[in-house]
């Protein structure tokens, strides 16, 4: 059996005074697919948080507020995924002129992600859905095989949702994502967490969760 | 009124009480004439002189400001190590004019000195605001960015696109205020258009005098349309081409001036550390004291006058109180005021009133009254919609109370400028510290001129320091 990538033993975490995350048991193995879900101010972008903090292996974010340059276009914004595995002044030069090289690496992640044609447009410029898809593409386009997602498909409509969670899904190995839609969550997740003011209320299989379960988690 | 605002109208109150405000000129009416044919009638001159001028003007200012963008901008990366903190404090608290001063010994009336004299003070200032956007950015930073992303990639990456808007903005600004130096430093013999203003004013030449006046503000009008990103690293090009030979520069020069030239008389003579105290103590009481005194009556005042002229000319350059002819009448006013530098505008008001302290105070509060009445009247564009039936109680009871801390902070912010150029106006023969520094040089005591400097510098940070305590004050 794999060493779990994530060990969480009776973990809590305090914002101030105030307690966000209460005596928390998790394990997250490599390969998992995971969705957490649970009503708004549960805790699930501090989990997410929590866990990056504690990562030790590289690994991709898509952050809820996108985290673009929103001067720079969308090919510079999906390149900066990699500024840390490349020199200095490669990633100048592909600043100031992005060579045919790194273009057709990009190039087929952007036809991917359905912003063909847009790829020197300032991110700044695009809608919000475009924006959402850039920093999936950013993530995306960083070689790592562990992925976070904090409500990565929130700004596009439901076909492109499913879309967008088959690419994460298909494309990395390890995929920890944060998301509203229990129904996305359900059809696209192996494994859901569901989180309720700070403490993990469940922790099954997708196909295990029940109505019941998800009754009583949103449950005010 | 808040505190701060009560602590900077008592200042001001108590030096009205101190000024010597009097018209010797017991006629201006005369030369008030005089000066508005001129302006009204200004008699062209194509000379190449003065199209050299203008060309020095332009390549000191773009060349000034490029090398202090470039130091400052380096700069910027220690600033949060002390040292530098405290060297770019030094550097930017000496005015333009008094680096010329320091550096005309060494080069001469050469162009190396004029550019240097507008670069060192800019690195200074570019150090301190380039670190404060930097500063802002690294802690505002949303941006997600790989976790080991080197420190440059981050700052070509996502501080210099997220900060490009504000920095192309300031450093437009600051070349702005280039101009003005440059063409301020003509004043002491460089070869720009306050040399030929200067001469034409000096001799009653008005027409002329106009001429160029009109051609700068034409120039600095111009600049938005040819000052950009896309233009400038030609126009640098171009400035260093033509920039003009000749330097007198030699480093026995320079080792006799730092070694000697510089060095207080008593320790040259040997007289040591008693000798020493004695000068100091004797420059202080006889030169310092009297010029820190003066220096800081002619700032509080216009600190006062500036902050009362801009509450009653904001209004007039906001929508929200006049017509949208009115409204660019009022704003082309400010805009010529505030092209206009206030030493030039210093030395005309002086041709009228005669030496007194006047001139300088009311050239130092119209040029800052302006920017303060620009700035504060965009802030009273900017907030919500409410009109009552009466101009003047949408003034007195919504907009003055929206407004206010912002125009304090504005107006807190100008103290540290005018205080600096109020030394200064003691070239037009006042006895703030630029008069003593002016005498020294006249008699090549470059160790006393130095000396008053320092002083100049000290008076300028204690103003800065205290501004920011009172911008702090400022209830948000």
């Amino acid at each position: 059996m794999d060493q779990p990538l994530f060990k969480l033993d009776n973990v809590s975490f305090k914002q101030g005074k105030t307690p966000v995350l209460r005596g928390l048991d998790l394990v997250i193995r490599k390969g998992e697919k995971i969705a957490v879900i649970g009503p708004s101010g549960a805790g699930k972008t501090t989990l997410l948080k929590l866990l990056i903090d504690r990562c030790s292996v590289p690994y991709a974010l898509v952050p809820q507020q996108y985290g673009l340059v929103s001067q720079l276009s969308l090919l510079h914004n999906i390149y900066m995924g990699q500024l840390d595995q490349r020199s200095f002044w490669s990633n100048l030069r592909t600043l100031v002129w992005p060579s045919v090289g790194v273009r057709d690496q990009i190039n087929p992640l952007i036809t991917q992600l359905g912003l063909v044609g847009l790829a020197n447009k300032a991110t700044g410029n695009l809608s919000g859905g475009q924006q959402q898809r850039a920093a999936i593409g950013r993530a995306l386009f960083r070689d790592a095989a562990l992925l976070f997602a904090d409500e990565p498909v929130s700004a596009v409509d439901s076909t492109q949702a499913v879309e967008l969670l088959d690419l994460m899904f298909r494309s990395r190995e390890t995929v920890i994502l944060v998301i509203h839609s229990v129904e996305l969550a359900l059809e696209k997740a192996d494994r859901v967490l569901g989180l309720k003011q700070g403490q993990l209320f469940f922790d099954l299989k997708s196909t295990e969760v029940t109505s019941d379960h998800l009754a009583r988690l949103y449950a005010p | 009124m808040t505190k701060p605002g009560l602590v900077l109208l008592g200042l001001g109150l108590l030096a009205f009480g101190f000024a010597d405000l009097e018209l010797s000129n017991s006629d201006p009416l005369q030369e008030i004439l005089a000066l508005l044919q001129g302006a009204v009638q200004p008699s062209p001159d194509f000379s190449l002189s003065l199209w050299q001028a203008v060309l020095n003007t332009l390549t000191f200012a773009i060349i000034g400001t490029t090398l202090g963008a470039l130091v400052g901008g380096f700069l910027s990366w220690g600033y949060r190590w002390w040292p530098v903190k405290v060297i770019t404090a030094f550097l930017r608290s000496i005015h333009e004019l008094f680096w010329a001063f320091l550096l005309l010994p060494l080069l001469g009336l050469t162009p190396l000195c004029g550019v240097l004299a507008i670069a060192i003070p800019f690195s200074g200032i570019f150090a301190k605001v380039y670190a404060e956007l930097f500063e802002e950015a690294r802690q505002a930073r949303s941006v997600e960015l790989p976790l080991h992303t080197r420190h440059l990639d981050r700052f070509f990456y996502v501080w210099l696109p997220e900060l490009w808007g504000e920095l192309k903005h300031y450093t437009s600004y600051r070349f702005e205020c280039a101009l003005r130096s440059s063409a301020v430093l003509g004043f002491i013999g460089l070869p720009t258009l306050g040399y030929h203003l200067e001469t034409w004013f000096r001799e009653g030449d008005y027409g002329q005098a106009f001429f160029l006046l009109y051609l700068f503000y034409l120039i600095i009008a111009s600049l938005r349309l040819w000052a950009k990103p896309s233009v400038m690293p030609w126009a640098v090009m171009l400035a260093v081409l033509l920039f003009p030979s000749g330097n007198s520069f030699s480093m026995g020069r320079l080792h006799q001036y730092l070694t000697v030239d510089l060095w207080p008389w008593p320790l040259r003579q040997g007289e040591g550390w008693v000798g020493l105290w004695a000068w100091v103590a004797r420059l202080w009481s006889e030169q310092a004291v009297e010029g820190i005194v003066q220096s800081l009556i002619v700032a509080q005042l216009a600190v006062l006058l500036s902050g009362l002229l801009a509450l009653v000319w904001f209004p007039f350059v906001s929508r929200r109180f006049v017509g949208s002819w009115s409204g660019r009448f009022s704003f082309f006013v400010l805009v010529v005021l505030r092209s206009t530098p206030e030493y030039l505008l210093a030395y005309v008001l002086l041709v009228i009133f005669g030496p007194s302290l006047l001139p300088a105070v009311i050239a130092l509060s119209l040029h800052n009254g302006s920017i303060l009445a620009h700035l504060t009247g965009k802030r009273a564009d900017q907030g919500p919609g409410y009109w009552s039936t009466k101009p003047v109680n949408q003034y007195l009871f919504e907009t003055l109370p929206r407004v206010w801390s912002q125009f304090f902070a504005y107006l807190a912010y100008r103290w540290e400028v005018i205080i600096r150029e109020s030394a200064i106006m003691g070239f037009l023969g006042i006895y703030t510290l630029g008069f003593y520094i002016d005498s020294a040089f006249s008699f090549n005591r470059y160790d006393e001129a130095l000396f008053l400097i320092l002083i100049a510098a000290m008076l300028n940070l204690s103003v800065d320091r205290f501004g920011r305590f009172l911008r702090k004050q400022i209830p948000q």
